[in-house]
């Protein structure tokens, strides 16, 4: 049965390698990026799956090797070693491992700081980021841009819900806030992730740059209909975004309902 | 361990394994979904729900032949629904893959509750409580006194939530999805003031079975007279006001003839004298007056008070739970009392909507159900019977200007409410 | 020698007249006793956790179906589906039941109670009363979590991390209304129970080693042992005092996790000043290090294990030790790792994210020594060895996974999906629950005395493995498509919609999975009676409770055990036989001449 057993191990590696394969080939796999920021993620993440996969295959390999070889009741079993270990061993796969975590550690600094650490600077004239605040409720997404004005939290600031409208290829900065519990403001798309917590303001930034439409998911549990709370984020162009916030402008200001003829979706 | 039946004993194994989750899961289904009465105000017409269970099976039946169940629902052409959508928003959930049917359950039953009661298992948790649709009693809309509202402002509801309550926005739900469950908010509707109708009816013209004090031919007689309740169509259309019922259907039906005339809001463009900050001070003295030798105020310091953050402290219940009595109504289904408390203006959170039109409806029509009155009274003493709907709605929308700016004056940046709590405008 | 086992003998019979069936059975002080006392109670609970992933299973396979079984034994919603909050419940009160009332006690209630005096040679424990409290202790933290099961506004729904202000204020969750208090206190008291344990074992191996048994000479299972009741005693304060801060909060309105300004369901609340993050910081504080409490013992099992059925000395030895030392110190470092996306401050995590990876290093070098131990051995496949093996082999996939989350800018993308959800299941199932089967099926025969049967025993292996590979392994597929945890409904989302048949799939398995288990079930009990006689030493292992009589009477060991050797001297050129057991005697030296003696008691 020894066979039959290290058989069994042997699918581990293969079958594991294969179902991601499988995943990748048929498109289960990372969402698509569709950020700036993204690909410095996903590069990262293929880095460490093609560096454990390696890891993962020769030692389940070896694993396999050892439990055919050296089955008792193998007739080419060579004699049973005596041995306590080695020591030169031990310092190599101790040193080894040492040495590549502390790589991915260091390799991996840069990235972790662009995406959370550099905020954009709000007074680049040049190319000024898309300030939006969001504040997540049970169960739902409020946003907040800012008005004519350009500054968040006066009278003509403009209110939407669920509805993220961005403009594509902008640096765009979120101010997270939470009213009530935790959430959490998830792009699978942008490759961004963030808590929001009750009393806190998290910065949040991404460059979208695909036009179309996204999920924005809530990835804390906020409560029973934490399932529900499910946002959608429009990239549009430059001027689509102006018009949105246009009509969020003028539906905001509303004093008369509009005539039917004239009747459009609430922005 | 290692003979050669080996092989066999795992293949024994997964077949008896197979057989065992064949058997277990078979055995799960759940009893089909169904109405819950409206006990509460079964009891409240003056019937012991718990005692007489005959009257109740009657109302049932009764309402099964009109609207059908929550699996199978269906509603006569005079009520003016369609049938399709009622059957895409009802029934269990179905559809993960593809189109969605029973979407009433999946995204609004938890706290609407399966009848529309608004006593789902999640609403004991909610301040405040999820809608009770069962009596046609709606806050946020665009129609006349307690006209029922429009499928538009049902809309607007389920498109942007009520922000500062549990209900959240539906808006990514798509337009066909969000017309089913409109329509069956209206039937669920239509089907509670229905029912309401017919037991008003049988409180009236039940007799209650006694045993041997009624003679054979009297309980024949009783029973003939409910049994035409349950063949009841006829019956419905054509009874005594107490189960004409169609009225109610034509309401619902007109709720668009019925819409608020907003009269156009002074500016800068009609009048070059108007100034927003003169306005806002126009707007907070009518705020604060009841009564001047100048003008009839909106009086709305009456409730929400001195500073406008509703802390006048006043017990006031609104029209779903005045009349509930605690623990006996509780029993039968009533959720606990619980006093409604004036809106804190300043927050900056208005469940209505923001816009100076919802403003403007809040104020001019009140708020239908709660204790928040109309403001039609609002008006200047002595003016011509033709203007003066023309002054009331200019002062209202003064008074929409004071409202719009507050949570925005400096001492609304942190406001502090009686019960101590604090309350950022930043929360908006 | 002989006056010593005279002695014994004439102890053991004086407790023998004395005992009452409620002593030696129920409120025994007896470690075994209490060992087996803990490894059924978590058995149970075992069942009762799995019966719970199934529900979890189900609903994301057929999302809002009638829930069979299941369903019908707990709670259904109107309109005959699951509710929403009943989802929530369902993975709170899972993993709450199999961290805290199945995996943390059978590892070192089972296991440490019934295998610390016997593995080192000492009649009992250092203090038999607090052992048999510490088991008691378990009962009313029972009773909490089971009738949190029936409170007004449902059973804890806030996740086993309780999270404030979820689990803190009572209107953010129904199950937060009242049933997170039992929640809180059930914590307490089965933090009492482990703390109660840990005292314990620290104590006796410490104190009680017989002589011979210096501290290298422990098996790997005393070692992990010790270092997890390190542990335990230096984490569980925290913890502690966490959960009465949020019972505090809860009950008696102070504001230590609530910020200022909180609405939550329209109410707002008048403590305030307080940080949602300070819980986050305590609860991790402890939950980190309790990860290493789920797993080294039974890294110390699977250890002895390996080298018994490999008829070969563990290799590495003292790296191993060493490295087992090394999690205890960095396992207290790196708690930040939980929190990267948290809103904890960026810099902070920088620094979590290198200690953590150097928490990789200690269990990459105990693979190494596992897959060094199989070289060159006589590897005879039994079905705990199978286990055992399968521990190493699953334990490989669940540390690789681990440096994605290590890692944190890929952490910003896979933090709270299934990715997490795989990775920690192949650790604490794929890796500690099929290290207690190994460790139930090779330590069966010292408990009741008889073996369990090896055949139903591998077909058990082979089907949980194939199921949990199922099961497990696909859940790193979802995660890589960013399928979150804890969504009731993820098909709401248009990115997570093709991923329902996989998900069936999995489901399926994991049905086949709880199945399984089944045979284990019957084998267990059947083998109570039925199984063959074992005798001392069925597996021809060399540590000291193979010494003693199966099963052990109590004060364990019939003669005094002399320990010449450290435990896994399989096939010694020394001696014929390829087993080497700890007390026999070397052929030069003359018995009764202990080489050393360290710690007499």
């Amino acid at each position: 049965m020894g066979k039959f057993w290290s058989l069994l191990f042997l699918a581990v590696p293969v079958l594991g390698v294969a179902s991601f394969v499988w995943g990748w080939q048929e498109k289960i796999w990372l969402p698509e990026d569709h950020s700036a920021n993204g690909g410095a993620i996903d590069h990262l993440f293929y880095f460490i799956l093609a560096l454990t996969g390696v890891v993962f295959v020769i030692t389940e390999g070896a694993m396999f090797w050892f439990m055919w070889r050296y089955d008792s009741r193998s007739g080419k079993r060579p004699p049973t070693k005596f041995v306590h270990g080695s020591h030169t061993l031990e310092v190599v796969w101790t040193i080894v491992p040492a040495a590549t975590l502390l790589f991915i550690a260091i390799y991996q600094m840069n990235v972790w700081a662009d995406n959370k650490m550099r905020r954009p600077d709000m007074a680049n004239m040049q190319d000024p980021p898309v300030e939006i605040e969001v504040t997540a409720r049970q169960f739902e997404w409020r946003f907040r841009y800012p008005g004519p004005d350009k500054i968040i939290g006066t009278a003509d600031d403009l209110f939407t819900v669920n509805e993220l409208h961005v403009p594509v290829n902008r640096k765009i900065l979120i101010q997270l806030k939470s009213q009530d519990v935790l959430h959490s403001f998830f792009l699978p798309n942008m490759r961004v992730k963030q808590d929001a917590v009750p009393g806190m303001k998290q910065p949040v930034w991404f460059t979208p740059t695909q036009i179309g439409k996204d999920d924005l998911v809530c990835a804390e549990l906020c409560g029973w209909g934490h399932y529900k709370m499910k946002g959608r984020l429009i990239v549009e162009s430059q001027a689509d975004y102006d018009k949105f916030l246009q009509s969020l402008q003028e539906y905001q200001s509303a004093t008369q309902e509009p005539a039917a003829a004239q009747k459009k979706d609430i922005p | 361990m290692n003979s050669p039946f080996f092989l066999i004993r795992p293949a024994l194994a997964a077949v008896s394994l197979a057989v065992l989750v064949v058997c277990l899961s078979g055995c799960g289904d759940a009893p089909p979904a169904r109405f819950h009465l409206n006990l509460v105000e079964l009891k409240h017409g003056g019937l012991d729900p718990v005692a007489d269970q005959r009257q109740q099976q009657v109302l049932a039946n009764t309402l099964t032949a009109l609207f059908g169940t929550p699996d199978d629902p269906y509603a006569l052409p005079e009520t003016g629904l369609n049938i399709d959508k009622l059957k895409r928003a009802a029934g269990p959930v179905t559809g993960a893959e593809g189109a969605k049917t029973g979407l009433y359950r999946l995204h609004c039953v938890h706290c609407h509750g399966i009848s529309g009661d608004g006593a789902g298992p999640t609403a004991q948790f909610l301040n405040p409580y999820p809608r009770d649709y069962r009596h046609g009693w709606y806050k946020f809309k665009s129609t006349e006194g307690a006209f029922p509202p429009t499928d538009a402002d049902l809309k607007k509801t389920l498109t942007l939530g009520i922000p500062g309550t549990a209900m959240p926005s539906f808006r990514l739900l798509d337009e066909d999805e969000m017309d089913a469950v409109i329509e069956y908010v209206k039937y669920l509707s239509l089907r509670g003031e229905t029912e309401l109708r017919l037991s008003a009816y049988l409180n009236e013209n039940w007799e209650p079975e006694s045993g041997e004090k009624l003679k054979p031919e009297q309980i024949e007689a009783a029973k003939k007279k409910n049994d035409a309740i349950f063949s009841l169509r006829e019956t419905i259309l054509a009874a005594d006001d107490s189960a004409k019922c169609d009225k109610d259907w034509n309401d619902w039906k007109n709720a668009e003839k019925k819409l608020i005339k907003v009269l156009p809001k002074p500016s800068k463009d009609q009048d070059p004298d108007f100034e927003l900050a003169k306005s806002i001070e126009i707007g907070r003295k009518l705020f604060y007056q009841t009564q001047s030798p100048k003008v009839a105020g909106g009086g709305c310091i009456a409730c929400h008070g001195p500073s406008a953050m509703g802390d006048d402290g006043a017990v006031r219940y609104d029209k779903w739970q005045e009349n509930v009595k605690p623990a006996e109504d509780y029993a039968l289904g009533a959720l606990p009392k619980r006093v409604i408390v004036p809106r804190n203006i300043r927050t900056g959170i208005f469940r209505g909507g923001r816009r100076p039109l919802d403003l403007y409806y809040r104020v001019y029509n009140g708020i239908n159900g709660t204790p928040m009155p109309d403001g039609k009274a609002i008006g200047s003493p002595g003016i011509a019977a033709g203007e003066k709907a023309a002054d009331n709605s200019k002062l209202i929308w003064h008074i929409v200007d004071y409202i719009s700016n507050l949570p925005f004056e400096p001492e609304s940046e942190l406001s502090t409410a009686k019960d101590g709590s604090t309350v950022h405008r930043d929360n908006l | 020698m002989s006056t010593i086992t005279a002695d014994m003998h004439g102890h053991e019979a004086a407790h023998g007249h004395s005992a009452s069936f409620i002593s030696t059975y129920v409120f025994s002080k007896d470690h075994k006793i209490i060992g087996i006392q803990f490894l059924f109670s978590t058995l149970l609970w075992f069942f009762v956790g799995g019966l719970l992933a199934l529900g979890i299973r189900w609903q994301l396979a057929y999302p809002w179906q009638g829930m069979p079984i299941i369903g019908r034994m707990l709670f259904s919603a109107e309109g005959g589906q699951i509710a929403p909050e009943f989802y929530t419940v369902l993975f709170t009160m899972h993993a709450t039941v199999m961290i805290f009332l199945v995996i943390i006690p059978i590892l070192a209630g089972a296991f440490g109670n019934y295998l610390i005096p016997l593995m080192i040679g000492a009649d009992d424990m250092a203090f038999p009363t607090l052992n048999m409290l510490s088991y008691w202790f378990m009962w009313p933290a029972f009773m909490c979590f089971g009738s949190s099961f029936f409170m007004s506004g449902g059973p804890p729904a806030s996740g086993w991390t309780v999270y404030p202000p979820l689990s803190v204020h009572v209107g953010a969750a129904p199950g937060s209304l009242n049933a997170q208090n039992l929640w809180l206190l059930g914590l307490t008291l089965v933090g009492i129970s482990s703390m109660m344990g840990s005292v314990n074992y620290l104590t006796t191996i410490i104190q009680m080693r017989a002589p011979g048994m210096t501290m290298f000479r422990l098996p790997m299972t005393i070692w992990a042992m010790f270092i997890t009741a390190v542990l335990q005693a230096f984490a569980l304060p925290v913890l502690t005092a966490a959960g009465f801060m949020q019972l505090m909060d809860r009950t008696i309105g102070t504001g230590f996790f609530l910020p200022e300004g909180l609405v939550v369901n329209n109410s707002s609340i008048s403590a305030g000043g307080g940080q949602p993050l300070l819980w986050q910081h305590l609860f991790w504080f402890y939950s980190h290090p309790a990860v290493y409490i789920m797993i080294l013992p039974a890294m110390g099992m699977v250890s002895d294990i390996i080298s018994c059925f490999a008829r070969k000395p563990l290799f590495g030895y003292k790296p191993m030790v060493y490295s087992i030392s090394g999690i205890a110190g960095l396992g207290f470092v790196v708690w930040g790792h939980h929190m990267f996306v948290s809103g904890m401050n960026p810099a902070l995590g920088m620094t979590f994210m290198v200690s953590t990876m150097m928490i990789a290093l200690p269990s990459a070098i105990k693979t190494f020594n596992w897959l060094g131990t199989l070289w060159g051995g006589n590897i005879q496949y039994t079905t705990p060895m199978l286990f055992a093996l399968s521990f190493v082999s699953m334990f490989i996939i669940g540390g690789l996974s681990g440096i994605f989350m290590a890692a944190t800018p890929v952490d910003i993308f896979i933090h709270d999906t299934y990715f997490i959800v795989a990775h920690f299941h192949y650790v604490l199932f794929a890796g500690t629950a099929m290290g207690v089967f190994g460790a139930i099926y090779f330590w069966y025969p010292k408990m009741f005395g008889r073996l369990m049967n090896e055949s139903w025993g591998k077909v058990h292996f082979l089907l949980t493995f194939i199921f949990l590979n199922g099961t497990f392994f696909t859940m790193h597929i979802l995660g890589a498509n960013a399928f979150p945890r804890r969504l009731a409904d993820p098909y709401h989302y248009q990115t997570f919609h093709h991923l329902l048949p996989l998900n069936r799939f999995m489901t399926w398995c994991a049905i086949g999975m709880v199945a399984s288990q089944i045979i284990f079930a019957i084998n267990f009990v059947w083998s109570m009676f039925k199984g063959p006689i074992a005798g001392r030493n069925p597996w021809h292992a060399n540590g000291l409770e193979w010494m003693a009589p199966s099963p052990p009477g109590h004060g364990n060991f019939d003669f005094q055990p002399i320990v010449y050797r450290g435990p896994y001297e399989y096939n010694s050129p020394e001696v014929d036989t390829d087993f080497y057991p700890q007390t026999q005697p070397p052929p030069d030296t003359t018995p009764n001449q202990p080489p050393k003696k360290p710690g007499e008691h």
